[in-house]
């Protein structure tokens, strides 16, 4: 049994460490998770209940796409891709921005125009039990 | 009735630290959480006191008593929930023991506390992104996990040292 234990709480050099080392797994953590290439190789767009088609997003370039409203225009550049230009109200679609990180979609439901981002492996995104 | 086992001293004191974890697992796991995966993690502190006072042995007992039994009165016994929470509080044993056996000296309640409670949270992670959602997206949780584990591992190690105060002023 260890009698040495008053109880109190001394703080001690070993402490100051363990906390330390795991302060610094915060920004570690971050920048592990949140920096990761995002592994799409591909894009599938859906417009207006078509047959959705398939682009490579290794080279730049845009793509237009006639929606219910009108036409779309998807910009990708350096494997990344985003909504450009639409006929919609709201513009949601254009302001959420770059997006690359596979599985992610990018929908524009005024204009029924739907952006999947494809990767090699396609992993689940969930098990449910 | 002559019982086959030899009930000892020991296997009272380790039953009724248990029973204590147990009855604060039950009752943390009513309270709702804010994110998956973040929550106080108050049943570590029984933990922690066994450690300190009686060692690692009696902490291994007590925790994994706890995990077992508390997951059969929530039903949650060889589902994830259970799971996880066994990868959790074996990795946080481990650190324990790693800690216990060799820096022993030059750590005391608080760093014993934040560095189980983050191993905790890092294996929870991991399991929980190796087995039942593999999609990088659950990763970014990470950060946040190991933040709210130090500031809880802090936490319980405060209420730990008062606890052990007062036993101390009044021993039973």
């Amino acid at each position: 049994m260890n009698r040495n234990f008053t109880g109190s709480l001394e703080i001690k050099i070993g402490d100051w460490l363990i906390i330390l080392c795991c302060l610094l797994l915060i920004p570690m953590a971050w920048v592990m998770t949140t920096h990761q290439p995002g592994a799409t190789t591909a894009i599938e767009i859906t417009a207006d209940d078509k047959t959705p088609v398939i682009y490579s997003v290794t080279n730049n370039h845009s793509v237009k796409v006639t929606g219910e409203l009108g036409q779309s225009v998807i910009e990708i550049r350096d494997g990344k891709v985003r909504f450009s230009d639409s006929p919609c109200n709201s513009k949601v679609c254009i302001l959420s921005g770059w997006h690359q990180h596979s599985g992610d979609h990018i929908i524009c439901l005024p204009n029924k125009v739907g952006i999947t981002l494809l990767s090699q492996n396609e992993l689940f995104d969930g098990i449910n039990f | 009735m002559s019982s086959q086992f030899e009930i000892t001293e020991e296997d009272k004191k380790i039953a009724s630290f248990a029973a204590l974890a147990i009855a604060i697992h039950v009752l943390e796991s009513g309270f709702p959480s804010p994110v998956p995966g973040i929550k106080p993690g108050f049943a570590n502190i029984i933990t922690l006191l066994v450690l300190f006072r009686y060692g690692w042995r009696f902490a291994a007992w007590v925790s994994l008593l706890r995990v077992t039994a508390g997951s059969l009165l929530l039903g949650t016994f060889m589902s994830p929930t259970f799971v996880l929470s066994l990868a959790g509080a074996l990795a946080s044993l481990l650190t324990m023991l790693l800690l216990w056996t060799t820096v022993r000296p030059w750590v005391g309640l608080t760093g014993v506390s934040v560095l189980a409670s983050v191993s905790h949270v890092m294996a929870q992670l991991f399991i929980a992104w190796w087995l039942f959602i593999p999609h990088p997206g659950i990763l970014v949780l990470a950060p946040l996990l190991v933040t709210a584990g130090i500031l809880f591992g802090i936490f319980n190690a405060i209420i730990a040292s008062s606890i052990e105060n007062r036993l101390v002023a009044d021993p039973k």
